[in-house]
């Protein structure tokens, strides 16, 4: 068979199983009875997997309150692993209902890929570790070494563009797997791991030796990037913004995933969480804290969901803190501080718009 | 070969080694050497087996590792499939007379005690199947004796059986009822399946639907109308030329894009695999074809018989024959490549165990558990594939195929 | 009905055609066989992607063929346990999924197992191992390669024409004889000459350009290889070079401490490959102490990054630098406590490799003593020895690199593949009939001459066509390099996939891609395949 006709015989092939409909997300989540979310299954922390096969992680937290808000059970979410390289068309193609499965939030990811991103729930930046030893303190040390990096993910991109703006040469190690890419950093076969900073930070207490490594901040360069001045930070390499991802052209079920997500901010500013949220929903004076709970009914029902909607995700899942401190905070092995993930109150960036 | 042996253990171990291992200098340096080298090897692997390895993680997650998610309480429907299958497995290892016959009961014995293993283990560890372990060895050895002693009444349901086991496997595995409800018949969606359940149900569902897909190919590669031999010609070799992992990417990257529905992600990679295992089985059942000799197909055509009659009666029965070898060896690659669908995201053997080295815990294991999960992942496909190939092989000589 | 399919993949936001190609790839390629950069587009990532494919396939099946035949010879010896040893070894491999074997490989055995970064196994002749990768000295075109090309072809054709000739000879005279010797000694002859006379013709290259940048002490040479007047950077990796020399400058630099002082005298000059790689700097430094007594006790190592150098000392004299033999980066103390004056003397160009890593003292910039750059060439030999120069970082250094990932996914696809190749050639010489041998033993041959003449000729017609398709299985498999970090035609597809967005028609590129390397290694073969059949009708 000639190579010019096989684009004809695919497409032929593709005809006979063509017909795309896509119904209304809530709608289709509602008669369905669960949620399904994407996720991933092999970022400790964020998404794993525990021995009696239960999902566990900060991402997975907001699939259950998404999962509480919209259908009151937080165990209703059916959870779809990704890897890296599906986790969009998985949302493209309706497969999943949603996407938490550490993603960056990016302008071609947002409008040609045809994806919605709800606030951030993690500010992440791109960072470096590296031996303390080593004598490497800025990006241009990195001359010449081998960085080791995970496959498909933005962090292989903007490295590519930060290094070519600051004219460093570099080696990339690509792995596929983020367990691969740190032992063979451990193990000296390369001389510097990259991935975002919270990654960073879980993973070294994983190393032989946590203390002899530190996480250099990627934007430190001796280079101005200006024509003049000081040294400055690069844009493309410091951002990550981690958030939950739906898809284009729903609106309404967009809305419910955002303002989910902000319900759990909201409630840590209110000092509302999964232990008082009952209480406060029944004495609570305050006109925010009774809007958010659902006590004044009209904000949440405009979104199509049931008035106690947030009240559930609360009680069920908890506030931003709660979910938090459950898998990141000081309590687990991974211990990340808080920083630019703290309420705008206390210096961090979350901050949702009034409701 | 044969007549030589009795004479050898006649004349006694000194001469044995003489003649097989140092025979002149240069064989007994290279004898040395060998053994020196083989004996570190083994203690090095043995070292860490027993004393350097931490096995508690695998141990641990042996229930993600065999069935991944499918619910704790349901775990008797797997079990029961299992009993299914051994019971049908047992009766016609009962039924099986000599020759080929034999390998079945072999096949059949090794089993048993691989479940026999499985059983006491079990006792001791997992209360929650040891019953069905039980159930299994009294299924399995019951319908071993069925088949033995009742031959004729047996037999025919067997097939029945045989020919209904993919469908009922599929039933009870995915159950009926309402996935909410608590009952024991629920659904149990294919996201839940993994582990060791997924790898064999991915390869021997692969193989049995690839099988008539993989005749009707070769067939029709043979066929006389040119549009036919055609688009079978240009379907083996485009699916061929690529390698599987491309053709599962393809199945779940551009699939659902084009045709809109969502087939689970596990349906797509099963369509890559059966794709796939169809055009291989196409080439392998054409060889067979082609060594039927022209006088079989021009003799019953002199005896009246239509071209589709001899085809089906005279010329596919035994090109089957000729090609069972072969198939039994694209079934172990089949088997071994299943472990590439966790590209696609699914959780079979090799996906759970990258699971298992990801897991907060196991990060706290100094040096992780790498190690560990791959050896026992590669133990678990090596025990399989060459009991299979082992099989494979006694296949061969019975049908005297080493001999043409 | 076309139409629906293109606007449904259109409304998922997902072009359909293959623009794409021509847009900017945005993402590095750890091996780089030919140029490319994450500037250049997504075809020639993939371009890239598929020579390496091709790269690891070609060894791939040479190694697997030469393993796979010790095997099989191993499993039909006289000699008892080299057949168990056999045996064991492919019914275990080849019962593993090769996924787990490539992971066993990659992520158990060589990066854990191989020694680390400056650790790195030295070998005779200058080979470096460590887990980054395996550097080898490697001969590289020089500048005078291009005038030793004509007298090459020449000697081929000589060497072509006596091979013609001598065979009818041989042919007529009905006697036998090997017409090979004379035709390799007339190409040898003809290009031991064609060397000598390209070596003595050596002119400074135009299409070469310097700039040298002291506030980064980084100096980029330009080489303009079409020759268009466009200098570019692009071809930085390029093999191929010519030693040119750089001299800097020299000079003395003092830098005072509250209580010591290090004084550095440099004449900093770098030889450079050409077509060039970006940078060189000095590769190695000896000590001069003002106090000669204790200069025995130091090493000096400077990484390839100009501005930086280590310094240790054995504290224990026992001839190694050890752990914790630490030298106070800030003040340039802590050598005993004691306060040493030292002068770093660069000019010496000898290769001294110093272990362990401690105590670190910074080395001021170039720009505080260059005076102006000057360019010498120094030979223009047709062939250039490149050897592995830095144990650290060998990228950073000469000689042929193979890196970790491609070590892993060769070593486990020829380990794989050998278990299937060795079975093949067991069967195809089993398959000779014991006849055969006998009458040849019975005509007066030797043993080899019975193995070589009667047996193996015969054993090729059954060995040959099966062994196409591990050759073929081999090449495909070579796309599970993605789980060996490897950035083959698969793993650069996906990459780019999940970049563009564009699956649609990836994924036809995939297909024909993957055809197209089958059928032009089919089309080789079975040609092979017929002539081996023809030679013995």
């Amino acid at each position: 068979m000639s190579v010019r006709k096989l684009p004809l015989f695919v497409m032929l092939a593709l005809l006979i199983l063509a017909g795309t409909v896509f119904g209304q997300t809530l709608d289709t989540v509602r008669s369905r009875g669960t949620l399904i979310c994407g996720v991933n299954q092999n970022l400790p922390g964020f998404g794993s997997i525990d021995e009696d096969g239960d999902f566990v992680g900060f991402d997975i937290d907001f699939c259950h309150a998404i999962a509480a808000a919209v259908l009151g059970d937080a165990e209703a979410v059916e959870f779809r692993p990704l890897s890296a390289t599906e986790r969009f068309t998985a949302l493209q193609s309706g497969e999943i209902d949603v996407l938490i499965r550490n993603s960056t939030w990016t302008s071609t990811r947002d409008v040609s890929l045809g994806l919605n991103w709800a606030p951030t729930t993690f500010y992440d930046g791109q960072g470096f570790i590296v031996r303390k030893n080593s004598g490497i303190e800025t990006l241009e040390d990195l001359d010449g070494f081998n960085i080791c990096v995970q496959t498909g993910t933005t962090t292989e991109r903007n490295l590519a563009d930060t290094m070519a703006t600051l004219d460093i040469d570099y080696t990339p190690l690509v792995f596929q797997d983020t367990n691969q890419s740190i032992a063979a950093y451990d193990d000296g076969a390369c001389e510097a791991f990259t991935t975002d900073k919270s990654g960073l930070v879980s993973r070294q207490t994983t190393l032989r030796d946590p203390g002899e490594h530190t996480i250099l901040d990627a934007t430190i360069s001796k280079k101005p990037l200006g024509p003049a001045g000081p040294p400055t930070l690069d844009a493309t390499t410091s951002k990550e913004p981690l958030g939950p991802a739906a898809r284009h052209g729903d609106d309404q079920w967009y809305d419910i995933v955002k303002w989910t997500v902000l319900a759990t901010f909201l409630a840590e500013e209110f000092g509302v969480d999964s232990m008082n949220a009952s209480s406060l929903f029944e004495s609570s004076e305050s006109p925010q804290v009774r809007r958010l709970l659902g006590a004044d009914p009209d904000r949440v029902s405009a979104l199509g969901l049931d008035p106690d909607a947030f009240l559930n995700a609360i009680t069920q899942v908890g506030n931003y803190a709660e979910i938090y401190d459950r898998h990141l905070g000081p309590d687990t092995i991974f211990d990340v501080p808080r920083g630019l993930n703290s309420l705008y109150l206390d210096g961090g960036l979350l901050y949702s718009p009034p409701m | 070969m044969a007549a030589k042996r009795p004479l050898q253990s006649r004349v006694g171990a000194a001469d044995w080694l003489r003649t097989n291992l140092f025979s002149n200098w240069w064989n007994t340096i290279v004898s040395l050497l060998s053994i020196a080298l083989s004996l570190w090897l083994l203690f090095v692997f043995a070292k860490f087996l027993f004393i350097d390895a931490n096995w508690d993680r695998v141990w641990a997650n042996l229930r993600l590792l065999t069935v991944f998610r499918y619910p704790a309480d349901l775990l008797w429907r797997p079990m029961l499939v299992i009993v299914f299958l051994m019971t049908l497995f047992g009766a016609s290892a009962g039924l099986s007379g000599e020759g080929t016959g034999a390998i079945l009961r072999n096949t059949f014995r090794w089993l048993m005690g691989l479940i026999g293993l499985i059983a006491l283990i079990s006792l001791f560890a997992f209360p929650a199947v040891r019953i069905w372990w039980l159930l299994v060895i009294v299924f399995a050895l019951g319908g071993y004796r069925l088949g033995r002693h009742f031959p004729a009444p047996v037999s025919r349901p067997l097939a029945w059986l045989w020919g209904a086991s993919w469908i009922v496997t599929l039933l009870i595995l995915y159950g009926v009822g309402p996935e909410e409800s608590s009952s024991p018949f629920r659904l149990v969606p294919a996201t839940l399946w993994g582990g060791i359940l997924l790898t064999f149900f991915l390869s021997i569902t692969g193989i049995v639907v690839s099988f008539p897909l993989g005749i009707a190919l070769a067939l029709g590669r043979q066929s006389r109308l040119p549009i036919i031999k055609g688009i079978c010609t240009s379907f083996i070799e485009i699916v061929r030329g690529a390698p599987l992992i491309s053709w599962l990417f393809i199945a779940s990257l551009v699939l659902p894009l084009i045709i809109g529905a969502n087939p689970p992600a596990i349906w797509r990679a099963q369509v890559a695999i059966i794709l796939f295992a169809a055009a291989y089985l196409a080439e392998n059942v054409r060889g067979g074809l082609q060594s039927v000799p022209r006088g079989q197909t021009e003799a019953s055509r002199a005896l009246g018989m239509s071209g589709w009659d001899t085809t089906r009666l005279i010329v596919l029965p035994q090109a089957l024959r000729a090609v069972i070898p072969a198939i039994v060896g694209l079934f172990i690659g089949l088997f071994k490549d299943t472990s590439l669908v966790t590209i696609v995201g699914l959780s079979d053997l090799f996906a759970v165990g990258i699971t298992v080295t990801n897991q907060p815990e196991s990060l706290l294991v100094t040096g992780g558990v790498t190690r560990e999960a791959f050896i026992f992942m590669a133990l678990f496909f090596w025990f399989f594939s060459y009991r299979m190939s082992v099989a494979s092989r006694q296949l061969e000589r019975q049908l005297g195929l080493g001999e043409r | 009905m076309l139409r629906n399919v293109v606007s449904g993949i259109q409304r998922l936001g997902i072009s359909a055609d293959f623009g794409f190609l021509g847009e900017r790839a945005g993402f590095d390629i750890s091996e780089v066989p030919i140029p490319y950069t994450a500037d250049d587009s997504f075809g020639r990532a993939m371009l890239v992607a598929i020579v390496n494919t091709l790269k690891v396939a070609l060894p791939g099946v040479a190694l697997a063929t030469l393993l796979g035949i010790g095997l099989a010879l191993m499993r039909l010896s006289s000699n008892w346990i080299l057949r168990q040893i056999a045996t064991v070894y492919i019914e275990t491999i080849r019962n593993i999924p090769l996924v787990i074997i490539i992971f066993l490989f990659f992520t158990v055995l060589f990066v854990p197992g191989l020694p680390r970064g400056r650790n790195a196994m030295m070998f005779w002749g200058g080979g470096l191992l460590n887990n980054s990768g395996w550097a080898l000295p490697w001969l590289f075109p020089g500048a005078g390669f291009r005038s030793w090309l004509p007298w090459l072809v020449a000697g081929l054709i000589v060497a072509a024409a006596i091979l013609v000739v001598r065979r009818i000879q041989i042919v007529r005279s009905e006697r036998p004889g090997n017409p090979w010797p004379p035709a390799l000694v007339a190409l040898a002859l003809i290009g031991a000459v064609g060397y000598f006379v390209a070596s003595l013709n050596s002119s400074y290259p135009a299409n070469l350009q310097i700039d040298f940048n002291p506030s980064r002490a980084r100096i980029t040479s330009y080489i303009d290889i079409d020759e268009n007047g466009e200098f570019s950077s692009r071809v930085d990796r390029a093999v191929g070079y010519v030693p040119v020399r750089f001299v800097l400058g020299a000079g003395t630099v003092r830098r005072e401490f509250p209580d010591s002082f290090v004084e550095l005298r440099r004449t900093v000059y770098s030889t450079f490959r050409f077509p060039l790689i970006r940078e060189r700097e000095v590769e190695s430094a000896s000590p001069r102490f003002v106090d000669e007594g204790l200069a025995a006790s130091f090493g000096i190592e400077f990484t390839n990054y100009p501005s930086i150098g280590f310094i240790y000392q054995d504290r224990n004299r026992n001839g190694s630098y050890d752990r914790g033999e630490e030298a106070d980066a800030e003040t340039g103390k802590g050598f005993d406590g004691g306060d040493y004056r030292l002068v770093l003397d660069v000019t010496g160009f000898e290769r001294r490799l110093v272990t362990g890593r401690e105590g670190e003292v910074r080395v001021p910039r170039f720009d505080e003593f260059v005076t102006e750059p000057r360019v010498e060439l120094l030979a223009a030999a047709p062939l250039l020895l490149s050897r592995p120069s830095i144990p650290g970082n060998l990228s950073g250094g000469g000689g042929l690199i193979l890196t970790v990932a491609y070590l892993a996914l060769v070593v486990a696809l020829v380990v794989y593949t050998s278990t299937f190749i060795a079975e093949i050639v067991r069967g195809g010489i089993l398959s000779v009939a014991k006849g055969q041998t006998e009458a040849a033993k019975a005509l007066g041959l030797s043993g080899s001459q019975t193995f070589r003449l009667v047996v193996f000729p015969q054993a090729m017609r059954v060995i040959v066509p099966p062994m196409i398709s591990q050759y073929l299985n081999l090449t495909k498999n070579s796309s599970l390099g993605v789980f060996a970090a490897y950035p083959d035609f698969f793993a650069v597809s996906a990459v780019i996939a999940n970049q563009s967005g564009a699956s649609v028609p990836i994924v036809l590129t995939l297909i024909v891609g993957y055809l197209a390397i089958s059928l032009s290694f089919s089309l080789i073969l079975n040609w092979y395949n017929e002539r081996v059949k023809l030679v013995d009708r």
